[in-house]
């Protein structure tokens, strides 16, 4: 199986604390992998540290055969890497539907300055029509003409779904985006991303704490506890896993 | 190892005064979050009012000390956390700023209404009689009186601190409040009581300052404090903003560095005559650069600027936006007319400045409205801009014209140069980068030849377009406005392109402006470009209005801070703003102040006043005043057209959107 | 964007700059214009602004408030220009008309320029009297033709035509003999030289500092500092300056800084014990100054720019500056002085234009006149060549470099060199190679 990204021995400190030890991680081509493990257990560190956010201190990332140390954030989202965040970084002040306007801007790269001078930048219809697509696709269209602060947390998770869509990405990278959703909104969302990975091909890395999400979408998990892989394998294997019963799932299930 | 220990000697004392204004300095932005520059304006009030007390007045040395700098100083620093900065908690980085240049210079303008001193000639004492007598410090180094009671004040001052924060609760709690603001407030402490406290005593902190400096000096005036403010900063600076102790050690080191290069350079060499001069400005520079990351961890105040509310224009139905276009055409057109036909030359040639200004003005426009960040420089760039269309059409024999272009776009790669350091930066570490290389500009580059060479005077001839000449005042007013026109014509396209767009989304996440793969680097780069490059035109066609470039007069660091304030103060999102804001800056003293027969110093009093209003309605006055009265109007329309209120009108009228689909 | 601009750029070029030969030519005036005494009361009909049946209007612009050296300018000049013309209206003015000093402007420091535009704006007088700290407005005043007169300390009043410094154009560090004649007479052997990190100051001390090297050989004077690393405001003091100076036996200072700095300087030597180092000041003609610095210049050397009023002359001009100072119940300051030569120059400029005068005519009769000295106040000025910078064309320097110096005695100011009645000092500028100095005295010689 070739691998569309690859985290060998990842390891990062942080005054001290060692938040990730020797981690390694793989993820298929239009898999749909899943990342769990109780609060702290470094599963953010690993996902600031594979979008560029955060620098590691020894091991290596490489994304579609490209190494990726020395790469900046934008440019791995170039190469197809989109995340969402826990803590939600949406573009206050903007409606939903210019979030995806500025994304599909960013993705086709038209942003030279003169461009702007010289015809004025204004919205063309394609571009209008990719996000229209985009809005219906996660039901975003009632709220396309809201600020963004406006909406509730559940539907902010939905517009930086929407956004990382809008990339086009090879790979999406999500941070717990059911917490804040209702039943209904976790049902849309777990839909839609069984969509993105089975239709589109998008390979998905999810960390999630509703394990229940986890189960049926992943088809292989990998389980962090104290910045170390304790556990990895298909979603019926870790589940089955005693000690990831014990350490993780104990209090759950 | 003599002339070492001479040198310590000779440091110390101007490094206690440095020590003095840092610690004050570091109080209150501790405590409040304020990058308070009305540190300077405070020092001038006490030194003014002892210099009345004692100098003229002639009133004993203690009593003029004790109502200047432990009644007026406190008292100051309350009525200004009391009335203002108490309001502003929770305003942004820009707000706080520019009501506290907006008090820089509006408390020395009312001490001089109220002393009366502008025009007396005496000179300033210091606190103890006869103060240059000297003293021999182990029989060999000579010290002044004056020079004791600094290091003795600085002293002094430090261990009561020191003794303040360890003994008493007040002090305990005061250590809490600059140690972490938030925690004091979670614990139950009242912090607003610690706050005025440590407001009352940080500007005690500028007056003894400000009393101390005064005597190096033949006159009370404003301008020499507001340099030790700096100096004060950069001491600041080296305590990262908020350590006292590093701070008080800042101080004092940078006095002594100061006194141990003068010693120990080679004379006359190319180090000692530009680098000297600006050494504050360079530790500024390089503290903010190298140290800065240090300093910003233990920053709770680091937030994101609030985002701004949408333009008033936006949302606003058909008819009221033609009634305010057409309204808006008469007074432009009446003013064009006013300016070209009826108005003497006179007229024209202040239209002309107004014209000018705006252009200048619209750099701000650019980099504080549209990319969110606070520059201190932009009145370097437009010297850089003045500068450069010198050198080349006076030097060099290019057309005018063609030099100011160049002059821009060599401001630009300035511009762009210096974003690069600077990119991690943001909010006041920004401000104070920006700010340290305009004083660097002042102190350092404008003297090279190649740059200003003040001497012989710069001149700047008027452009020659075939047959049309522009030394004809009218004929150059439509050079300008046509400048004018072309300036705003790209602002608000780029505000309203993807440029636009991208700087937007960038103030509501940096994070994630990258993420979905824009470069924060880029962006940055050309924000700063771009504004850098209108200042520079518009620097370029001052100095051929002016025919020689005055550059204290015209470009100097505090002139740049003035034009910040007024272009926020009335509204930086528009291009109206930075028109009104030039309107204000050159036709108020003509028109309002003169005819009213005020002196120049309520011009500094009206402008210090416009900073406070300012903090009511951080998105500016104007766009305030706008917002308000167009709503008011367009109730009025609906009601008689019958329809509900425009509120619940969708703004679709959003700048990228409203138009294709 | 960037081809864009390039394109606008190389469209510009193609086009010219204004100005370029549009230098101002002197018009010569037709030889033999002279006037008498009958001519004066002569009131002819004249169509010039300013200018009524009774009476020519002038304006003064002066820096006032916002005074950064605490000094009294604005008073001082103004005083001195109206004390100037009760002198001339006390005998029936000129051509049947008063001389009026209609309109003062306070410019502020900060608002040259508006309030220089401003006048021109209104066109409401004949001449303007210029005494500020910044003379922004100078191109304004020139481009307007506006005959001007002003205390001469700025560069701006070189280069053009219609504008009279009280010194004639300055001669901004060209080689001097002065400084170096001083310490030469106190019997200096090392010399100080300071300056600010500012370009004006800069270049003056770099004009001393080569003056005293090329004339090293002949007066045996070393340069034992020369030191332009402070920048203005002065934060950090002058006490590792003096230290350098005692450590290299300076024993004589001169400089090119303003008032804070002298000040500055002489408390930095007297707490260094270097209050015998003899200091000579470009800028501290200021009585109460020195009496208020207390006794830190005793001994030193200062030069007005104008022969002092502790020297007495046998000159009219000076007798009537005192009658009509105490008539006003004026103290005289160092700008009342330069008041009153300023009122002279433009009294000189309508003598000499005639009866028919108008601004163009004042300013080309004034233009003529070779020796202008202010009835001897002044050292003698060629206006045929002396309004350009003579830095930039040798040429153009007017013919003897003078000064008349006074010396601090017990506190007082005394006439340093003066003989015979000649208060001025002077060499010859054929050459800037060093020569014994001559005194001289020009008021005897007639005007023109």
């Amino acid at each position: 199986m070739n691998t569309l990204l690859q985290a060998v021995q990842v390891t990062k400190r942080f005054a001290g604390i060692t938040a990730l030890n020797e981690v390694s991680l793989d993820v298929a081509p239009g898999e749909f992998v899943g990342l769990i493990g109780p609060n702290g257990a470094g599963k953010t560190t690993l996902f600031n540290c594979l979008s560029g956010l955060t620098r590691f201190d020894s091991g290596s990332i490489s994304f579609d055969g490209v190494d990726l140390s020395g790469v900046a954030v934008h440019q791995r989202a170039r190469l197809g890497i989109a995340r969402t965040f826990q803590r939600m970084e949406l573009f206050t002040g903007m409606t939903v539907r210019q979030h995806l306007l500025v994304t599909d801007r960013a993705h086709s790269r038209s942003g030279a300055m003169w461009k702007d001078i010289l015809t004025g930048s204004k919205a063309r219809r394609d571009e209008l029509q990719r996000v229209d697509e985009l809005l219906d696709f996660l039901d975003l269209g009632a709220d396309a003409d809201r600020d963004v602060a406006a909406l509730s947390l559940g539907r902010g998770r939905i517009v930086e779904l929407a956004r990382a869509l809008m990339t086009q990405p090879k790979l999406l990278l999500l941070d717990e985006p059911s917490s804040g959703l209702d039943i209904s909104e976790t049902e849309v969302v777990i839909e839609r991303l069984h969509e993105v990975n089975r239709e589109r091909g998008v390979a998905i890395l999810l960390v999630e704490h509703d394990v229940e999400m986890v189960r049926s979408l992943a088809t292989r998990v990998f389980v962090l506890d104290f910045g170390t892989r304790i556990a990895s394998g298909t979603t019926a294997e870790v589940f089955g896993d005693a000690n990831v019963q014990r350490a993780y799932l104990g209090g759950v299930s | 190892m003599d002339g070492f220990i001479r040198a310590i000697i000779q440091g110390v004392p101007i490094g206690g005064v440095f020590a003095l204004v840092a610690v004050g300095f570091v109080l209150t932005y501790k405590t409040s979050g304020v990058f308070n520059l009305a540190f300077g304006g405070q020092a001038f009030a006490s030194a003014a009012l002892y210099f009345k007390l004692h100098v003229i007045e002639e009133w004993p040395q203690w009593i003029s000390l004790v109502l200047s700098v432990f009644v007026l100083a406190p008292l100051v620093g309350l009525i200004l956390e009391r009335v203002i900065f108490r309001h502003l908690r929770n305003a942004s980085d820009l707000a706080r700023l520019v009501v506290s240049i907006g008090m820089l210079v509006l408390i020395p303008a009312v001490m001089k209404e109220i002393l009366d001193i502008a025009t007396v000639v005496k000179h300033p004492v210091g606190i103890l009689p006869d103060g240059l007598h000297p003293y021999q410090l182990f029989g060999r180094y000579p010290v002044s009186r004056d020079e004791i009671s600094q290091v003795v004040f600085a002293v002094l001052a430090a261990l009561l601190l020191a003794a303040l924060f360890r003994f008493t609760a007040l002090g305990l709690q005061m250590r809490a409040v600059v140690e972490s603001a938030r925690m004091t407030e979670l614990a139950g402490i009242r912090s607003d009581r610690i706050t005025a406290f440590s407001w009352a005593l940080s500007s005690t902190f500028a007056g003894l300052a400000g009393v101390l400096i005064a005597p190096r000096y033949t006159t009370v005036n404003e301008t020499y404090f507001f340099v030790l403010v700096v100096a004060g900063i950069a001491a600041a600076a080296i305590g990262g903003l908020t350590s006292l102790p590093r701070s008080l050690g800042g101080g004092f080191a940078l006095g002594v560095t100061a006194i141990l290069l003068r010693t120990y350079l080679p004379q006359d060499s190319i180090i000692a005559n530009q680098i000297q001069p600006a050494l504050p400005f360079i530790v500024l520079f390089c503290v903010v650069l190298f140290w800065k990351d240090r300093a910003t961890v233990s920053d709770p105040l680091a937030t994101v600027d609030p985002p701004p509310p949408s333009s008033a224009s936006d949302d606003r139905g058909a008819l009221l936006t033609w009634g305010t276009r057409g309204f808006w055409s008469v007074v432009l057109g009446l003013m064009a007319m006013h300016a070209l036909v009826w108005g003497n030359e006179f007229r024209t040639t202040l239209y002309t400045q107004a014209v000018i200004y705006a252009i200048i003005f619209m750099s701000v426009t650019v980099f504080t409205g549209i990319a969110g960040e606070i520059s201190l420089c932009q009145s370097s760039f437009a010297a850089i801009g003045a500068f450069a269309t010198m050198q080349f059409a006076d030097r060099f024999g290019v057309s005018v014209i063609g030099g100011a272009f160049i002059g821009a776009m060599i401001a630009a790669l300035v511009g762009a140069a210096l974003a690069l350091p600077l990119m991690r930066l943001g909010g006041i570490w920004l401000a104070l980068a920006t700010l340290a290389f305009a004083l660097l500009f002042e102190s350092v580059i404008v003297n090279f030849d190649w740059v200003g060479g003040l001497v012989p005077l710069p001149k700047v001839p008027r452009p020659l377009l075939g047959t049309i000449d522009f030394e004809n005042e009218r004929t150059f007013f439509v050079l300008c406005v046509v400048a004018l026109l072309l300036v705003a014509f790209v602002v608000v396209r780029v505000r309203n392109g993807t440029t636009g767009l991208f700087l937007t989304a960038m103030r509501g996440s940096e994070t994630a402006i990258a993420s979905i793969g824009v470069s924060r680097a880029r962006l940055r780069v050309t924000a700063f470009a771009l504004s850098a490059g209108i200042a520079g035109l518009g620097g370029g066609l001052l100095g051929m209005y002016s025919s020689t470039i005055s550059y204290s007069s015209d470009f100097g660091p505090f002139i740049g801070l003035f034009w910040l304030v007024l272009v926020v103060n009335l509204s930086t999102r528009t291009v109206e703003g930075a028109m009104q804001a030039a309107a204000g800056f050159v036709l108020f003293p003509e028109y309002i102040l003169k005819p009213l027969d005020l002196g120049g110093a309520y011009q500094y009093i009206f402008f210090g006043i416009g900073a406070i209003t300012f903090a009511r309605h951080p998105e500016g006055i104007l766009e305030f005043q706008k917002r308000r009265s167009m709503n008011s109007i367009q109730r009025r329309i609906d009601r008689r057209s019958g329809r509900s209120s425009s509120s619940e009108m969708p703004s679709v009228d959003t700048p990228t959107m409203g138009t294709t689909s | 964007m960037m081809a864009m601009l390039a394109i606008i750029t190389l469209g510009a070029a193609a086009c010219g700059n204004a100005k370029a030969d549009k230098k101002q030519v002197v018009t010569t005036l037709a030889p033999g214009v002279t006037t008498t005494t009958a001519d004066t009361a002569q009131n002819v009909p004249v169509d010039e602004k300013g200018v009524s049946a009774t009476e020519i209007k002038f304006t003064s612009i002066a820096t006032g408030e916002n005074n950064i050296l605490g000094t009294n300018i604005m008073g001082a000049y103004n005083d001195g220009i109206r004390a100037y013309f009760d002198y001339r209206n006390a005998s029936g003015g000129i051509y049947g008309r008063k001389l009026v000093l209609a309109k003062t402007r306070d410019d502020k420091l900060a608002f040259n320029k508006v309030e220089s535009q401003a006048m021109i704006a209104e066109d409401d007088s004949f001449g303007a009297f210029v005494a500020t700290l910044q003379f922004t407005g100078a191109q304004d005043l020139a481009d307007a033709a506006i005959p001007t007169y002003g205390w001469g300390i700025h560069q701006e009043f070189s280069d053009n035509l219609s504008m009279y410094g009280h010194l004639g154009a300055l001669c901004l560090g060209c080689i001097g003999r002065t400084s170096p004649y001083v310490a030469k007479t106190v019997g200096a052997k090392v010399v100080g030289i300071l300056g600010y990190a500012v370009a004006n100051s800069k270049v003056c001390a770099e004009g001393l500092r080569d003056s005293f090297n090329k004339f090293e050989p002949e007066l045996g004077i070393k340069v034992g500092l020369f030191d332009v690393s402070q920048g203005f405001g002065l934060v950090d003091g002058l006490a590792a300056q003096v230290t350098r100076m005692k450590e290299a036996k300076v024993d004589f200072v001169t400089t090119c800084m303003d008032l804070n700095g002298m000040k500055t300087l002489g408390d930095e030597l007297k707490k260094q014990g270097m209050d015998d180092v003899v200091m000579y000041h470009p800028n501290t003609y200021n009585q109460k100054f020195v009496d208020e610095a207390g006794g830190i210049f005793e001994g030193d050397y200062i030069a007005p720019q104008f022969v002092p009023y502790e020297n007495k002359l046998d000159s009219e001009l000076q007798n009537k500056f005192f009658e009509f100072t105490t008539k006003a119940g004026v103290t005289p300051e160092e700008l009342t002085m330069v008041g009153w030569i300023n009122a002279d120059m433009a009294y000189t400029g309508l003598l000499k234009a005639g009866p028919k005068f108008s601004r163009q005519a004042a300013v080309d009769a004034l233009n003529q006149v070779t020796n202008y000295n202010a009835g001897g106040l002044v050292a003698k000025i060629d206006w045929t060549k002396q309004h350009s910078d003579p830095k930039a064309d040798p040429s153009q320097r007017g013919e003897f470099e003078c000064f008349s110096p006074i010396k601090v005695t017990g506190g007082k100011f005394v006439p340093a060199f003066t003989q015979d009645n000649k208060p001025w000092t002077c060499w010859s500028n054929e050459t800037s190679d060093w020569s014994e100095p001559t005194q001289m005295a020009f008021a005897e010689t007639p005007a023109g």
